[in-house]
């Protein structure tokens, strides 16, 4: 290991974050090395004095302190309450619509009436029409089966009423 | 099923596991969220408080990060990691907080602020002279190096939550906190001197 290597890794040494292995080449090389072994010292020698359970008690534990969050919080708590999300209020939602988008709905709805009755008189006349066509047929084919009954016309007689020449 | 915030405690919070809690969340989200909420919210705060050095700014960081993960449709499953997001998201909420007040920091220097909630231990605590060097220090990092210093030193996570946490490699983490840490001495060897 040579001294870049110390310096990426001597936190993490003094930490004992360090593999064995690496350690034991961080220890050879501030063994001849005493510029790092001058770092090491001063790197083991910074406090940074973190606040003590006592004093984050005192600050944190204070009379509460966390109402305001709680307050704030609790709204969008009871967002994710499984009866709240279950329990959607369909029959107290308010739903309103713009007027124009209303008027447009009505217009839709009126021409559909039409549309629809207009198309009941058109399918009645169909109907109808069918069944007068229906009765022709019929009778037609019942005439077709009837054996015919009117007397055959007799034949006309020639009769040659053009002058002989020999009769003059 | 918890009927409100207050009735699950801080302890009973903490016991819960990650896949406990995402378990719960098929059945009950709500509490699972609110579970969530209690486990977290004490550590997310002075994670935050440690980068915005403000009570109340960090009170509402934590708030809308929770009302984010509410919000976030992945957050219960099963491959997610939801303490590595709320660090995430508290962080990234913090610095854009940080850099804003820098930018229109004289504009607010006349406004009337909210009252904060627990201002004076914050700062209190913060400015004791154990801290406050090496609190003054920090303020000459670059928000990489802040913020992995906060992860390790105050917050207490570990590497491997670490690099979940900033989406690294673990190699990532140990070499980028050494160098944070190199570039700690450097800043204060200098301060006397400026």
């Amino acid at each position: 290991m040579d001294c870049a290597g110390l310096s990426d890794r001597l936190a993490a040494y003094l930490d004992g974050q360090l593999g064995s292995a690496e350690s034991e080449l961080l220890e050879a090389h501030l063994e001849r090395c005493p510029d790092c072994v001058g770092l090491a010292d001063a790197m083991s020698g910074q406090e940074f004095a973190p606040l003590t359970e006592q004093e984050r008690a005192n600050i944190c534990g204070a009379e509460d302190f966390w109402g305001a969050m709680d307050c704030a919080l609790n709204p969008a708590l009871e967002k994710l309450s499984p009866t709240c999300a279950t329990r959607v209020d369909w029959v107290h939602r308010r739903v309103t619509l713009p007027l124009p988008m209303v008027l447009a709905y009505a217009a839709a709805f009126g021409l559909a009436v039409i549309w629809g009755a207009n198309h009941m008189v058109r399918a009645e006349a169909a109907v109808e029409s069918a069944a007068t066509i229906g009765q022709e047929l019929e009778q037609e084919r019942r005439l077709a089966a009837e054996p015919r009954t009117a007397p055959r016309p007799q034949p006309y007689r020639l009769v040659n009423h053009t002058p002989q020449r020999d009769t003059f | 099923m918890a009927a409100d915030l207050k009735l699950v405690s801080p302890d009973q919070a903490s016991a819960w596991s990650e896949p406990e809690i995402k378990d719960l969340a098929g059945r009950n989200p709500r509490s699972a969220m609110e579970l969530v909420i209690r486990k977290w919210r004490q550590s997310l705060f002075y994670h935050a408080a440690y980068i915005v050095k403000d009570g109340q700014e960090a009170y509402d960081i934590v708030q809308e990060v929770f009302i984010r993960a509410m919000r976030e449709k992945r957050f219960f499953n099963p491959d997610f990691k939801m303490k590595a997001w709320l660090f995430r998201v508290t962080s990234n909420l913090c610095f854009n907080t940080v850099r804003n007040r820098k930018r229109r920091g004289t504009l607010l220097e006349g406004m009337v602020r909210p009252e904060p909630i627990a201002p004076d231990q914050l700062e209190q605590v913060f400015a004791s002279e154990r801290r406050s060097e090496m609190m003054t220090a920090m303020e000459g990092l670059s928000e990489n190096h802040r913020e992995i210093l906060i992860l390790r030193y105050y917050d207490d996570l570990s590497y491997a939550e670490i690099a979940d946490v900033l989406g690294v490699k673990l190699g990532t983490v140990m070499s980028r906190l050494s160098r944070a840490r190199q570039r700690i001495l450097d800043v204060m060897d200098s301060a006397p001197a400026a």
